[in-house]
């Protein structure tokens, strides 16, 4: 009966010298150690909008929405969804998207706010308005293929609106005609150009 | 109505913690009678679900499924597909797992021991425990980015390596808890007053158990010797000594003490792994998980989990069977809970260690107008009355 009232009193001895062992959390912040899991944060000018970080997402936390009228595309993700995983992190083909950061205090009351976004440029098919892929998407793939690029016409538009030797606003006179090679096509309308190619 | 009873229905579901159980005691006065056990509230569908995602994010998936050892589930689960074409896991990645899953059984069993202390109303226990468990998870935040789900375990490996920098705070947090175990478990023995509330306490036989199926430690306590990492040793187990630890009581006393020599274990497991672990890669970088089927298993602090995969040879299961182990545990309150009085009943449900949110929802309603006249609070304060009253007529 004796032996663990004095260990008992031996504790309360030891807390009222050093303190209580709990942190006073509001006052006093906890030490956040490196390589924590907190909130995803896109970053708009590594991001490339290429939809890997929504492929592997578990939870489905990023969602993406393609207008095609302003060629937009609008990747949001939900801190509410998310389960802090590091797979968008891992994935992105960039390797600078999407990054987990150290914040951690991600409790509020409204959760439309919760989110953090990225908007993207689309190319859309000059045919027939289908969306292709984000500019800076196939800018990064130009980059990344290096002189391959020339053997890619859709590649080769990218690399040129970065060296800015495209002009943009030239319209298509007809799917058919060979100046249609030097245009942003989408696949279908690509290989339809190829076959009834019109001299 | 002849007999003059009245129904406590505890339950049934507090969605946040892992296993839903209603329990229904029937109650002569201060003595339990009988009870009901019903198990499946709160159906989640994570099976189903499982099927409907890769591999790489099902580890991700059944993580979820429990808060509190929430390693066991993708330690099995890794496993059961890597079981489908025989892949070959790295020594290192090994022996990150081991220590991740033995990390997870120290901070677990310490969870318990410090409820079971709130329970029998020795707060300080209580405070301890938490005290010593909060050092083994800054370790998990540093290890693994994450105090609760650490997302370390993929097909093939695991996803992070533990950094030579982190190696002297593990080794100072592990030290920590083996002393404070050694110390509360001679404080266990030394107190009069916790002998008597949970000596003779809640008895599950051992033929009890074997007909139950029981798993894990309520299983070693009570004498029937099953541990699946010394039966079917996976990970670096088989490379590790260490004891299985069996009482023949089955007592709530010998729950406890399994738990407590349990934790002592786990932290000479992390010792040996840490002096044995090998340099190399920590992932196999798996492209293919092939066509079969596959068994994984893992001993959770719980008792033993099994995760079964049929794989089709697609990047999803095509079928993903889970067993938890408060499963096997829970019926045992049935043969455990009868005859003993209702002051127990809160702490005989801990033993078993099940999610004590279930006792918190716990009522006494009166059967024939409805009306609550306990709360779940009330019989936790009850069950804390028995031993101030114990302590008193000690002391006098």
């Amino acid at each position: 009966m004796k032996l663990p009232k004095i260990r008992e009193i031996g504790e309360a001895v030891k807390a009222l010298m050093f303190g209580p062992y709990t942190s006073k959390f509001p006052a006093e912040q906890p030490a956040i150690p490196d390589g924590f899991r907190g909130k995803p944060q896109f970053y708009e000018d590594d991001c490339v909008g290429c939809l890997a970080c929504v492929e592997v997402c578990p939870s489905r936390a990023i969602e993406y929405v393609d207008d095609k009228k302003n060629k937009l595309r609008t990747l949001t993700h939900h801190q509410d969804i998310c389960i802090f995983c590091q797979q968008c992190e891992k994935a992105c083909i960039t390797e600078k998207g999407i990054m987990l950061t150290k914040e951690w205090d991600l409790a509020t009351y409204d959760r439309s706010k919760s989110i953090t976004q990225s908007r993207k440029e689309l190319v859309i098919c000059q045919n027939c308005g289908e969306i292709v892929a984000p500019l800076d998407h196939l800018k990064f793939l130009a980059k990344k293929v290096g002189h391959l690029l020339y053997a890619n016409p859709t590649l080769l538009l990218a690399r040129h609106d970065e060296l800015k030797l495209l002009e943009k606003e030239m319209p298509l006179e007809s799917p058919h005609k060979r100046s249609g090679h030097l245009k942003f096509l989408c696949p279908n309308c690509r290989r339809e150009m190829i076959l009834k190619e019109q001299w | 109505m002849a007999r003059k009873e009245r129904i406590i229905p505890i339950g049934p579901f507090h969605p946040l913690l892992e296993e839903p159980e209603y329990f229904k005691f029937y109650v002569e006065g201060e003595k339990v009678i009988d009870a009901d056990v019903r198990i499946g509230y709160n159906h989640r569908g994570i099976e189903k679900l499982a099927e409907s995602k890769t591999y790489e994010q099902d580890a991700f998936l059944v993580e979820r499924i429990c808060g509190i050892c929430s390693t066991s589930h993708p330690f099995a689960f890794v496993q059961a597909a890597e079981d489908v074409s025989g892949i070959q896991v790295p020594e290192r990645a090994n022996y990150i797992r081991t220590i991740i899953g033995e990390l997870e059984r120290i901070h677990s069993h310490l969870l318990w021991v410090g409820l079971a202390g709130h329970f029998i109303g020795y707060n300080t226990v209580f405070m301890w425990a938490w005290k010593y468990r909060e050092p083994v998870l800054d370790m998990f935040e540093a290890i693994s980015g994450n105090r609760n789900h650490y997302g370390m375990f993929k097909v093939g490996g695991v996803r992070r390596d533990i950094k030579e920098q982190d190696v002297p705070g593990l080794l100072k947090a592990i030290d920590e808890v083996e002393k404070f175990c050694s110390m509360i478990t001679k404080a266990v023995i030394d107190d009069p007053v916790i002998h008597a509330r949970t000596k003779g306490i809640g008895i599950l036989k051992k033929q009890d158990a074997i007909d139950l199926c029981v798993v894990g430690p309520v299983a070693r306590a009570s004498g029937v010797a099953i541990d699946v990492r010394k039966d079917h040793p996976y990970a670096a187990y088989d490379r590790i000594s260490f004891d299985k630890i069996v009482m023949q009581d089955g007592d709530v006393f010998s729950k406890a003490a399994v738990r407590l020599l349990e934790t002592i274990e786990s932290v000479k497991i992390i010792r040996q792994c840490l002096k044995n672990m090998p340099a190399g890669p920590i992932d196999a970088e798996i492209r293919d998980i092939g066509i079969g089927d596959g068994i994984g298993t893992h001993e959770a602090p719980r008792g033993e989990v099994i995760h079964f995969v049929r794989s089709n040879g697609s990047n999803y299961p095509e079928r993903h069977k889970i067993r938890a182990p408060s499963f096997m545990n829970v019926p045992s309150f049935k043969k455990t809970v009868i005859g003993q009085s209702i002051s127990d009943a809160a702490l005989i449900t801990a033993a078993v260690d099940p999610c004590y949110c279930c006792t918190e929802r716990m009522a006494v309603v009166d059967k024939d107008t409805n009306n609550v006249l306990m709360t779940g609070e009330d019989l936790v304060r009850l069950c804390q009355e028995k031993t101030e009253k114990i302590r008193g007529d000690r002391i006098s």
